[in-house]
């Protein structure tokens, strides 16, 4: 139960990183500019958007695998 | 272009084979229950979210405005963030409850209330209807611009009704729903082909897309740089690349709320996450592979419509962007497979949305409404289902009428985009008093009523009416003037509130009066005790709380049976039911069901038909008493004293559990002292008896043989007074020994001169010494001071002197007693002798009770055995210790060591001693 109390909080976590990355104050930080002639803020919201998916599937499939086992040993 | 019929065909066949795949899931429902038990499919059928809006719309958008199209995907991102503590919460309190729609879980959470399914459904239905249109304008766009010009495309829908691929498409998609979508009444509501269907559809519109996304890429430019070089080159797109400001921001803020809300709220996405799912643990994955669709699926948004900026006349209708960039490029079959995506995501959208809300519409609004006026007329049936079916098909075709209409009359002005966002925000009216319902208790039915009513009026005021006003169905003037004239209530600008975007405004005016009203009437008004239970029963269903039984129902089995039979269908249904009345041990044909058997049967109805109208229909066949308030109160404050008592007990059985293991301890602990005891009397018997059975003997001896010559007779004596020495000697000793092991010796600590004490003592074992003829060297020197007890110190040397003694040779004996300081703050005092020496193997074994090394049949013993043991109790008593260790050059050296300050350790306990 605290484990996966541990999990759910490491979870709220990133949904509040995920509010201040995808917010219009570090929008506003890489408006409007480029990087190799991309668009640095289509460049941005796409990399930090994979990067929390990332991040919750790590957290989420770590949880279930364990489960999973957890299961195999009963 | 493409020919119309052949498109129609394309579009006819690919429709079928939807069909196809539904049906056979559903003729194999085991096979079938295999493919869709699994949370790819399940993740694929939450992409539904992605309808025409995303395939089309986006890119209208985002040719406009850049990456504003991007929030309505990252607020479901963040929902499902949050899967583990929202919508596992949903889908867990839907399960329990057999919630078949958004309509009936937020009626079930407050009170089961009839009413506020009611109007849930109504805002859902008006909610939906927008939407629904959008799917069919795109539907019926794209089939116009493929068939004729593109340059059209712009123009108006055609004016003969019948050659409007949007209508076929309504009615095609129509039938679809009501084959799949209320075929059967199924207890839990699951539709495993519809979920297949929608699933592949989910598939082809992602790869559909990013074929187009690649074609644009890698066909029409060189690589997605050149195609971002060659737009950052026109002035007028440099602009798509930045985040807006000040109301822009705000606006993002906005559709990002509103998708949150939308996701969860929308009647087809609960319908597809909560009540299609069959298995909670396929939302762990869901939760990280839903986002990563719509990802995916957004990627190509903003090149394809850079590209379509670049490529296609300025006033090219943005909405259609996709399916022009590879029609201007002459690339027909590309343009036809952007066609199938298009309608897959409009067709998807379609027949979950049509599916929910006439489950919505017929469990939550029409079977109420006729349970409550005709239930006579209802009651006349014998078999209820085919009533039901109807009910849902004719609601499934009112929606999608309302639906076409409003595309027809209302949706040709507006952008895709916009039209979506206005059914977002209807259905996020329905968020505060989910969210509240299931995590604030104090959330009360009638605080739910007024913010859902409020909110709905606002959202209606503020968005809904102008979009109808504009097409001129009502008169406008209230759009520009304010409503009877009056400025501050001009629907874009309410109270005189401007700068903000519509969506924007609107959302904050509604969730203001939502949020304000559901908090403000909740802390006004109490809630009946009922609803109390039931809140709890939500708020609390991870803790497992049980359904409270708030009434004494009962009923006679074979009413309920019946009831089950036509709401049901006679086989399935009711075998289930028996089968859990024969667990409970009834009799089915006469007995009466208890209160737990009337709740089961209330929530296998409620599966089906929701649970407003469930508990109206259990209620017409069971002899109900209420209980009153005081006996809710005493049921409340038994169950609260219960648990009192259960935490109680728990501890309780904890402390229990640790005292009983330190009994066990102390219990093998005494049971080893007992054996060490029996060994300790069963030796000290064996040592006693040795002298006095020769003491005896010889005594006996003496008594019997008077005539003994006179030198026999002195060793006779001789022996019988040693014998007696040793044997007072080893009873003084064993209650020292017993003394020490009991604690009784007591200890006097002070600082003394241990030369002093050393000398003291050679000087009373010197007759012994010289007896023997050993002789005793003493090398002390400057000993430092130490704290400890001078006799027990004193006995201790004294044994260790006599020891020496007599394990010395006679005659040529030699014994040195010396002083050292090995290690700071202790002394180390060394007894050496030249005698045979203790092997290494004997040099703890000596230090035990009664061990003396040798041969005990031929070696006479020349100490009781008890000597050592005692110096090593006292030793330890003191803090200090004493060990054997070999002598160079021979013999034994015995060595102890004291701490010089009285030491923390020195222990007064008699095991330590041990």
């Amino acid at each position: 139960m605290t484990e996966e109390a541990r999990q759910r909080d490491k979870l709220v976590g990133l949904f509040a990183l995920g509010v201040a990355l995808f917010n219009p104050p570090l929008l506003l930080l890489f408006s409007g500019k480029t990087m190799f002639g991309w668009p640095l803020l289509y460049v941005y919201l796409f990399c930090a958007w994979a990067i929390l998916i990332g991040a919750v599937a790590l957290v989420v499939e770590r949880r279930s695998r364990r489960k999973r086992a957890d299961l195999s040993d009963d | 272009m493409l020919n119309a019929g052949l498109l129609a065909a394309i579009a006819v066949s690919y429709l079928l084979i939807l069909f196809a795949l539904a049906y056979m899931v559903e003729r194999q429902p085991d096979h079938g229950s295999r493919a869709i038990n699994s949370s790819l499919v399940y993740t694929l059928s939450l992409a539904s979210y992605c309808t025409s809006w995303t395939f089309y719309g986006s890119v209208g958008l985002a040719s406009k405005a850049g990456i504003a199209f991007l929030p309505i995907y990252i607020g479901p991102t963040l929902a499902f963030t949050l899967g583990w503590l929202l919508l596992r919460k949903i889908l867990r309190v839907s399960k329990v409850n057999r919630i078949t729609s958004i309509a009936s879980l937020i009626a079930s959470r407050f009170g089961k209330s009839a009413g506020l399914g009611a109007l849930v459904t109504v805002v859902a239905v008006i909610g939906a209807v927008p939407y629904l249109a959008l799917q069919l304008k795109a539907v019926s766009t794209s089939f116009l611009v493929l068939t004729h010009d593109p340059e059209l495309a712009a123009e108006s829908l055609t004016a003969d009704i019948l050659k409007d691929a949007g209508l076929w498409a309504a009615v095609l998609l129509t039938l679809f729903a009501m084959l799949f979508g209320s075929r059967s009444i199924q207890p839990g509501e699951h539709h495993q082909g519809m979920v297949a269907a929608v699933a592949l559809e989910s598939l082809v519109k992602l790869l559909c897309f990013a074929a187009v996304g690649l074609f644009v890429g890698y066909g029409l430019f060189d690589g997605f740089g050149d195609l971002f070089q060659r737009a950052a080159a026109v002035p007028a797109l440099t602009s798509l690349f930045a985040a807006g400001d000040g109301s822009a921001d705000l606006n993002w803020v906005a559709y990002t709320i509103v998708s949150f809300a939308a996701v969860i709220c929308l009647e087809r996405q609960f319908q597809v996450m909560v009540v299609e799912n069959v298995d909670e643990r396929h939302l762990d994955r869901a939760m990280w592979l839903f986002p990563l669709y719509l990802l995916a699926i957004n990627l190509f948004v903003l090149p394809i419509a850079l590209a379509g900026r670049l490529l296609l006349p300025s006033d090219a209708n943005p909405d259609t962007i996709v399916l022009a960039v590879p029609i201007a490029a002459h690339h027909t079959v590309l343009a036809a497979a952007v066609f199938i995506g298009g309608l897959s995501a409009s067709a998807g959208m379609i027949i979950v949305s049509t599916t929910a809300l006439s489950t919505m519409v017929c469990n939550d609004l029409v079977m109420p409404a006729l349970l409550r006026l005709r239930p006579a007329a209802l009651g006349s049936r014998r078999d209820v289902i085919p009533l039901l079916l109807s009910i849902r098909r004719w609601a499934m075709v009112a929606v999608m009428a309302l639906g076409y209409l409003y595309m027809r009359y209302v949706g040709e002005g507006f952008p895709l985009v916009s039209i979506g966002l206005l059914s977002f925000n209807g259905v996020a009216q329905f968020f505060p008093a989910l969210l509240l319902g299931l995590f604030w208790p104090r959330a009360t039915r009638l605080g739910a009523a007024v913010g859902i009513s409020a909110g709905f009026i606002v959202w209606a005021y503020t968005l809904l009416l102008p979009t109808i006003a504009h097409s001129g169905l009502i008169p406008a003037a209230f759009v520009a003037y304010g409503l009877f004239g009056v400025s501050l209530l001009k629907p874009y600008a309410l109270f005189g509130l401007t700068g903000l975007m519509p969506i924007a405004h609107s959302l904050f005016w509604s969730m203001l009066f939502n949020v304000g009203g559901l908090i403000g009437v909740s802390l006004l008004y109490r809630p009946a005790p009922a609803e109390r239970a039931q809140a709890a029963l939500f708020v609390d269903v991870f803790r497992g709380a049980e359904a409270a039984q708030l009434w004494r129902r009962t009923a006679a089995l074979p009413d309920l049976r019946a009831l089950i039979g036509r709401f049901l269908g006679h086989r399935q249904a009711e075998a289930a039911f028996l089968a859990r009345v024969r667990e409970r041990g009834l009799d089915p044909a006469t007995a009466e069901a208890d209160a737990e058997t009337v709740l089961h049967a209330e929530q296998l109805l409620a599966g089906a038909i929701g649970t407003a109208s469930a508990q109206v229909l259990v209620q017409s066949v069971v002899k109900e008493e209420p209980l009153g308030l005081d006996e809710i109160m005493r049921i409340l404050d038994e169950t609260s004293r219960i648990m009192e008592y259960n935490r109680r007990l728990e501890e309780k059985s904890l402390a229990l559990e640790a005292a009983g293991e330190e009994l066990r301890r102390a219990n093998d602990q005494l049971k080893e002292l007992d054996r060490l005891k029996d060994d300790f009397i069963s030796t000290v018997n064996h040592e006693l008896r040795t002298p006095l059975t020769s003491i005896r003997s010889f005594s006996e001896i003496l008594r019997d043989n008077p005539e003994l010559d006179p030198a026999r007779r002195t060793e006779f004596y001789q022996i019988i007074v040693r014998e007696s020495e040793r044997l007072t000697r080893l009873i003084g000793q064993m209650l020292d020994l017993a003394k020490i092991q009991s604690g009784q010796i007591t200890t006097a600590f002070v600082t003394l001169d241990i030369a002093a004490v050393l000398r003291e003592a050679a000087t009373a074992t010197g007759q012994m010494f010289r007896d023997k003829g050993v002789a005793l060297d003493l090398a002390l020197g400057i000993a430092p001071l130490v704290e400890t007890d001078r006799d027990l110190v004193t006995q201790v040397v004294l044994n260790l002197l006599s020891n020496a003694v007599k394990c010395s040779p006679a005659g040529h004996g030699r014994v040195s007693v010396s002083i050292a300081t090995v290690e700071p703050g202790w002394v180390d005092v060394a007894v050496r002798d030249n005698g045979p020496g203790v092997a290494a193997e004997f040099r703890e074994v000596i230090f035990e009770r009664f061990r003396q090394i040798g041969d005990p049949l031929t070696d006479k013993p020349v100490g009781t055995g008890l000597g050592l043991a005692i110096s090593r109790m006292i030793m330890a008593r003191l803090g200090g210790s004493v060990w054997v260790e070999d002598a160079p050059g021979g013999g034994a050296l015995f060595k102890l060591r004291l701490p010089v300050r009285r030491a923390a350790s020195a222990r007064p306990d008699n095991l330590a001693a041990e």
